[in-house]
């Protein structure tokens, strides 16, 4: 007895907890205060393929950049790091400089990094919004923690990014990252929404519900609980709380609100440049409230000229009979998380196979070669990334580390099958 | 880490420590009898953590039925009820254009098992049961009630300052919320009295 005492006693070693990650900033500002502002297609240039000079352990040795919403991310593989990036031109647009953070995606570890565009006639001609003559390079230093940046670092063009077609989507679950994956914010915010696109990602997965009196709200489990709420009063079945009571009573772990679907579609359709939004919907009583959400911004979206398809997940036989059984406007776009003939008979255009099903490359190429898109979900691990990339060959993959699934795709995969555009 | 998320761990160690204290035999002299106990305990409820709110804690009471055998090592089954927190006042930016009034409270209600174990004045027990968190909420005249359903694991430990077939006694238990994060203490004084006794 005494033994087993022991060994209980041990695990209780083994408990381990949570916090809320903020992002390092330069003090004062940095080089970006007072700096102007890159040229719109500018950003567009800094995307490719770079291979770091040092650092690597920190870094990777190949990493893929990305520009999105303004600013410049840079991904690496595995576990290396990821950088979110600002670009700024100074020294009367002589210089152009990006500042920001990069963090360990599986780790607590962070630290501010600045680079420069080289060589400095590159850095003029974007500065001026023109297409730089040779490609660019980037040099400059990264820290630890708050720091300022010391430790050098230099990234050398190595390839231009893939650009498939059939386009490949980078899907950030639950609008961007889990809350425990401490991206910055937490998960189904706003403010995760807005930080999506250069976390790595095209298109985002959220989760709605119905508050008490109807209202479609953003959140994942069925009973608000600190696991993702704060709040002492914040606490019970989503669906006894008014959204006032969730207004008044609700704190999301970054102490953001709990938002309204609406409240999400407006950020998506008129902040971010994301192209889809996959609307997980967790009751069958949420079903005409989030489609009728959804009418509203697309027609938002077109008014703007943005292209951003909305699609709502079904994931069980009881979501599918209740979506069959709505009076839903035909061009309402759905997905299923069962089986090819679950969405062929519901009508639906997305099919997303839980990954560990398998890549099921023959499945999916079928169901692409019948005009419908393949989905997996949630992929987070190099390993299993690769493996869906090369064997299934789908149209999107569902992942909480965005910036990864995109580098591995720009490592080793390969446009879907279809459908074509 | 935060004490919120070190409930379970709290709860393994104590267990670990409960066995380990665990007397293998009785002690020596006249062998002790197999005991059932009835007991109450009454005292203030003290919540853990951060939390923000107008008043914390209240007066706790509880219930129990326990076994006690001659070695010491015994079972014990508690029903309990504490208040945690509650909150008043007029909040804005709610309603558009209005101040409106927002009156909050959040009470437990348990009902855990576990073990005990008795040594000479001192008795720590360690369990594990069901809580139910109950919210009751008025914002602008409209009421809400969830109620929350929690694993909840109990750690206590009590002195007895008589201790015949009547005890008495003051103790500390520490009551932990898994999912819900809702960790609380309370200080207490026990009553409790042996309803039957065999050899």
């Amino acid at each position: 007895m005494r033994r087993t005492g022991w060994i209980i006693a041990l695990l209780a070693a083994t408990a381990c907890g949570s916090g809320v990650w903020e992002m390092p900033v330069f003090p004062d500002g940095g080089l970006l205060k007072g700096a102007a502002v890159l040229p719109d297609p500018s950003a567009k240039f800094l995307e490719a393929l770079f291979r770091i000079e040092g650092s690597t352990s920190t870094f990777g040795d190949l990493v893929a950049s990305r520009a999105r919403d303004g600013g410049v991310s840079f991904f690496g593989s595995g576990n290396k790091a990821y950088s979110v990036l600002r670009p700024g031109c100074v020294d009367d647009a002589g210089t152009l400089v990006l500042e920001g953070y990069w963090r360990n995606a599986t780790g607590g570890r962070t630290g501010l990094i600045r680079l420069f565009v080289e060589p400095p006639e590159a850095a003029v001609a974007l500065c001026r919004g023109e297409e730089p003559v040779d490609p660019v390079g980037l040099r400059g230093a990264w820290g630890s923690g708050g720091d300022l940046p010391d430790q050098p670092l230099h990234l050398a063009w190595e390839s231009p990014l893939k650009q498939p077609n059939p386009p490949f989507r980078v899907v950030a679950h639950r609008g961007g990252c889990r809350t425990m994956d401490q991206c910055g914010a937490s998960e189904n915010s706003l403010e995760v929404i807005r930080i999506a696109g250069s976390l790595g990602a095209d298109a985002i997965e959220i989760d709605a519900q119905l508050t008490a009196d109807g209202v479609p709200i953003l959140y994942h489990d069925l009973s608000f609980s600190d696991r993702l709420v704060e709040g002492v009063y914040c606490l019970g079945p989503v669906s006894e709380f008014p959204l006032a009571h969730v207004r008044a009573l609700c704190k999301l772990e970054y102490g953001e609100q709990v938002p309204t679907l609406d409240d999400a579609l407006r950020v998506i359709v008129e902040e971010t440049s994301l192209v889809a939004v996959w609307i997980d919907i967790k009751t069958p009583d949420a079903i005409a409230g989030c489609v009728a959400a959804t009418n509203r911004w697309r027609a938002r979206a077109e008014a703007l000229g943005r292209q951003v398809r909305f699609v709502h997940g079904l994931y069980s036989d009881e979501m599918v009979d209740a979506w069959l059984r709505s009076d839903l406007p035909s061009d309402a776009v759905c997905l299923v998380e069962l089986d090819p003939k679950d969405v062929r008979g519901a009508g639906c255009e997305v099919w997303a196979p839980r990954w560990t099903r398998g890549p099921m490359g023959s499945k999916v190429k079928r169901v692409q070669e019948s005009g419908r898109t393949v989905a997996f979900w949630t992929l987070d691990e190099q390993e299993f990334i690769d493996v869906v990339l090369t064997d299934a060959r789908p149209n999107a993959i569902c992942t909480n580390r965005p910036g990864l699934v995109f580098q591995r795709f720009q490592m080793v995969g390969e446009s879907p099958w279809g459908p074509n555009p | 880490m935060t004490i919120v998320r070190r409930g379970p761990a709290i709860f393994c160690l104590a267990l670990g420590i409960l066995l380990c204290a665990a007397p293998c035999r009785a002690a020596a002299g006249e062998p002790r009898p197999h005991v059932l106990e009835l007991g109450a305990w009454a005292g203030y409820a003290l919540p853990l953590g951060k939390a923000v709110a107008d008043e914390r804690g209240g007066r706790a009471v509880g219930v129990q039925i326990r076994y006690r055998s001659p070695s010491g090592l015994g079972a014990f089954i508690e029903g309990g009820y504490a208040p945690l927190f509650s909150s008043r006042g007029r909040i804005a930016g709610i309603i558009p254009g209005r101040t409106v009034g927002l009156s909050s409270s959040l009470n437990a209600w348990l009902v855990t098992g576990g073990l005990a174990v008795d040594w000479r004045f001192l008795r720590l027990d360690g369990g594990l049961g069901l809580g139910i968190l109950s919210v009751r909420s008025t914002l602008d005249g409209v009421t809400i009630s969830p109620l929350q359903l929690d694993l909840v694991y109990t750690v206590a430990a009590t002195a007895f300052f008589i201790d015949r077939v009547v005890r008495l006694g003051a103790g500390v238990r520490a009551v932990f919320a898994s999912s819900s994060g809702i960790n609380f203490l309370v200080f207490t004084l026990n009553l409790g009295g042996d309803v039957l006794r065999r050899r």
